[in-house]
């Protein structure tokens, strides 16, 4: 009989009965490798089933551990930046204000308002393309293989103008301590808002292509529901709890980085067709957030004040003085944040991050049980998890 | 044996070879000129149709989605599924420990076999059918039944839970629409009188309004429904999505072929294609007209009455359209879970059916 | 309420340290009381989510467990409660039977760290693989020469 991390994966309990005269089944014990199309990852899922009714679902992570928090107390604080970028690698911007911002507050580091507009400015770029990513992934496990390529179709987009500035399409390496690394100019920032314009124009076809399916909806609606006490006790944050009706927003209730002049609404579940907290809701959620990122990037342009784009006192060996701090950002997955404990030294002493996709994917055990194998995959699409931040 | 009659070109070839062995041509060289006519119908016609449909679903999915589809093979990528087909045969044959040989190698072969044989029943023009078997019909839609056989071979002896759930789900899926769709079919069958294709091709002989699918309005309300019907119930038993839970690539993997691969994985691969197009090309033969032309030329006594080539082509410009439609929906729609597919069937197709194959008779015995 | 003025009030025997000012306010608890005191910050101070759990090492003869709790409304906040053990048998008793966010983010920190959870229900390895050896974020952790076969040094 073997035994991985405590979970028993043998096939000796008989599954009991449903009705005292149904047939006497047995439970399969099925494993979503880690490899597989729908668990977004090296996410091994232990299912035991009643034909293709979950009776318990054990996730199984650690497959994509490579030790970032090791690694960033042996290297030097500008050394260790690229690292957190992989955690998160679709939302690399949001990860790397994780980290930037603790270290910051710990430090007292002064951030000019250039910068921080421009951190808001691509945090939200990226929370676009991110969410345009898991959206049409949802799709894409749902069945439904065409609004993942319209989606792509705009992320293409923005990958070329994040690639302009930054250097890069999927890992940036932009948001250095004290600011960023490089200004924009005025015609990539026209390029933005038009780019801006084309997403939002495109919202309809992907509403009306996906979300508003008929068979989309048979599919996600009312199925899987996490609901807020749930969300809460598993500390699953971002779109799911905010789907569960909850309104919690970190860039609303304790903002960073400026997002405090900024004129936006935190959609909260319930939304218009399910029940709240449900697959389709978080959906929803997600391209509702969208737009809200769009209203933020637009006027983040519109009113970027002139300035450094860095504080010209953190230099390559820059070494933050004793202290410590813990600030939490708002990531397209739920909520990001950095323990960070320093001692003076050329290295973090102690850098703790948490992703979110850590907590998101705890509650997969609970909620998964009664479900059938297809709303198993509606499950894991739409709570959107992404192995890297989960592993670390 | 049940062939109704010998189609000509059957029996110029037990002809010819009765000629050469210099007796007089009989049930042997009756039988022996038919299977020659199916074989050339499967090698020339069904074969390059098949890779040719293949190719036409990959351009026509990366046009619906923004991108071009194969373009390096050949020109405009035409030569994409012969690489395709190269690349399969040089394949690792990969046989599993513990998987059960005999069956694991068979079952491609029954589901080859089932979906080609299909196409020997089929009127593709006048006079051009390999069998005009008196029950065609009803033998196309026994081939389905054949085919779940083999999948459920494939899902078992794999010995792989996940193939064996994708087995399972086909069972339960293409064995439920037998129901639905053998009673629309039956609705132009009894429409016709014949369960012989030929025969119902030749009952919609003449210009669009003698298809069977709308011959007077009477007929429409009961025609209509039957024709989506069995279309539905077709894109079902050819687990064609919406439908394709079987072969559900983010659930499953691959679903019953998971651990197939080179050209065992072909032998699946080609009888999907075969399929959707042998089931395009049925509905076509009982609603549409089959290989007659809308205008009515090919009617009896009409200008194109019996050419060979002309019927050749109406019957491929509807079997296409069909099959365009079918690909159309596959990139479309996303896919329905399994105990609302049963459900479909069940409670909705099946009462529909019901409710056509009733009317259809009371139109029938009302004249 | 703030966490310190709460603690103070329900367990004052209980509280060993409270920081109020600077960039990190938290209060440190005895080990043993730490469930209660997480109670009191769920009742009182509006703690509704565990938002995270971290092990961080002190040598030569502390380790600390830092558990950060969120206020979602009114008036969000973090708040941190701090808990410190001898490092040669670090034991705490465990939140998992309350918090279920615990559950995983406890495993982390015995998976990483080495530290127990006395009434864990499920007290295994994470992220690292069930034959590992050692606890990575020690301070004076020995990193391994191979594992089965491949060899972990440069």
């Amino acid at each position: 009989m073997t035994v991985i991390q405590g979970v028993k994966l043998d096939e000796s309990e008989r599954a009991a009965p449903a009705l005292p005269r149904d047939i006497l089944t047995e439970e399969l014990v099925f494993n979503m490798g880690p490899q597989h199309p729908s668990t977004h990852g090296v996410l091994r899922v232990v299912l035991r089933t009643d034909g293709e009714v979950v009776h318990d679902c054990h996730p199984l992570v650690g497959n994509l551990h490579r030790c970032c928090e090791k690694i960033l107390e042996n290297l030097t604080y500008v050394q260790g930046l690229p690292y957190v970028d992989r955690m998160d690698y679709l939302g690399a911007l949001n990860m790397e204000m994780g980290l930037v911002l603790s270290v910051e507050k710990a430090a007292a580091v002064e951030v000019p308002k250039r910068a921080q507009y421009l951190r808001v400015i691509m945090c939200e770029i990226n929370r676009v393309i991110s969410h345009l990513f898991a959206a049409g992934q949802f799709g894409l496990d749902m069945g439904a293989f065409t609004p993942f390529l319209y989606m792509f179709r705009e992320r293409e987009e923005a990958l070329l103008l994040l690639n302009q500035v930054t250097g890069g399409r999927l890992l940036y390496h932009y948001i250095r301590y004290g600011g960023v690394t490089r200004d924009v100019t005025d015609d990539w920032l026209k390029r933005c808002l038009a780019w801006c314009d084309r997403v939002a124009a495109h919202m309809d076809e992907y509403n009306n292509l996906l979300t508003y399916n008929h068979i989309f909806l048979n599919r996600t609606c009312g199925v899987a529901i996490i609901d807020k006490s749930t969300a809460l006790r598993y500390a699953a944050t971002g779109p799911i709890l905010r789907a569960a009706g909850v309104a919690r927003d970190l860039r609303k209730d304790i903002p960073y980085s400026s997002y405090e002049d900024f004129d936006f609404k935190v959609p909260v579940g319930p939304h218009d067709k399910g029940v709240v907290g449900d697959s389709w809701n978080r959906h929803r959620q997600r391209l509702l957030e969208i737009e809200e990122s769009l209203k933020i990037i637009r006027q983040a342009v519109a009113k970027l004040p002139s300035g450094d784009v860095s504080n010209p006192k953190i230099s390559r060996g820059w070494k933050a003085p004793e202290g410590e701090a813990y600030v939490a950002s708002e990531a397209p997955r739920g909520e990001i944040s950095c323990y960070f404990v320093s001692d003076g030294g050329k290295a973090p002493y102690r850098a703790r991050m948490r992703g979110p996709s850590f907590q998101n994917i705890s509650l997969l055990g609970e909620t998964s049980r009664g479900l059938l194998i297809g709303d198993l995959i509606a499950l894991m699409g739409s709570i959107d998890i992404t192995l890297g931040e989960c592993d670390r | 044996m049940i062939l109704a009659e010998t189609p000509p070109f059957s029996s110029h070839i037990a002809g010819w070879l009765a000629g050469l062995v210099g007796m007089e041509p009989n049930w042997l060289f009756s039988a022996v000129g038919a299977l020659v006519v199916a074989a050339v119908i499967l090698l020339l016609v069904v074969t390059p149709v098949g890779l040719g449909g293949v190719y036409l679903e990959r351009k026509l999915a990366g046009r619906m989605q923004n991108r071009r589809g194969p373009n390096r093979v050949g020109p405009y990528g035409l030569l994409q599924s012969l690489a395709d087909g190269v690349k399969l045969l040089a394949k690792e044959d990969i046989l599993q420990r513990g998987a059960d040989s005999p069956l694991f190698r068979f079952a491609p072969y029954l589901v080859f076999m089932a979906a080609f044989a299909g196409f020997v029943v089929l009127p593709f023009a006048p006079g051009l059918v390999a069998a005009d078997l008196d029950v065609g019909l009803f033998y196309f839609l026994a081939l389905i039944a054949l085919e779940t056989v083999g999948i459920v071979m494939a899902g078992w002896s794999s010995n792989n839970k996940w193939s064996l759930l994708g087995a399972m789900r086909e069972v339960a899926q293409v064995v439920s629409y037998e129901l639905p769709l053998g009673l629309a079919a039956m609705c132009p069958a009894l429409a016709v009188g014949s369960l012989s294709l030929v025969a119902i091709t030749d009952y919609q002989a003449g210009p669009i309004w003698k298809w069977l699918l709308w011959r007077d309005i009477y007929w429409a309300i009961a025609m209509v429904p039957a024709f989506l019907l069995f279309y539905t119930a077709g894109l079902a038993a050819a687990k064609r999505a919406p439908f394709d839970l079987p072969e559900a690539e983010s659930e499953l993997t691959a679903g019953f072929h998971t651990e197939y691969s080179g050209m065992r994985f072909g032998m699946f691969f080609l009888p999907e294609y075969a399929m959707m197009l042998s089931l395009s090309a049925v509905t076509s033969v009982l609603f549409l007209g089959g290989y007659h032309d809308p205008i009515g030329l090919s009617a009896p006594g009409k200008l194109f009455d019996g050419v060979w080539w002309w019927g050749l082509l109406w019957f491929f410009l509807k079997t296409t359209f069909l099959f365009l439609t079918q690909i159309a929906l596959r990139w479309t729609l996303p896919r329905i879970r399994i105990d609302q597919v049963m459900y479909l069937c069940y409670k909705v197709l099946l009462p529909i059916g019901m409710g056509s194959l009733l009317l259809t008779a009371a139109l029938r015995l009302l004249g | 309420m703030k966490p310190a003025e709460a603690l103070s009030a329900a367990m004052p025997d209980a509280v060993e340290e409270a920081v109020e000012e600077g960039t990190h306010p938290f209060v440190r608890v005895k080990a043993e009381r730490i469930v209660e005191a997480a109670r009191v910050l769920r009742e009182k101070c509006g703690a509704a989510m565990l938002h995270q759990v971290s092990g961080v090492d002190r040598p030569p003869d502390r380790m600390e467990v830092v558990y950060h709790f969120t206020r979602i409304a009114p008036d969000p906040a973090f708040l941190c409660l701090k808990v410190s053990v001898p490092r040669s048998d670090p034991v705490v008793p465990s939140l998992a039977n309350e918090w279920a966010s615990a559950n995983w983010a406890e495993r982390e920190t015995w998976d990483l760290m080495g530290i127990r959870f006395a009434g864990h229900p499920h007290h295994y390895r994470i992220l690292l693989p069930e034959d590992w050896e050692g606890h990575p974020l020690r301070k004076d952790y020995q990193y391994p020469v191979e594992y089965h076969g491949v060899d972990c040094v440069e």
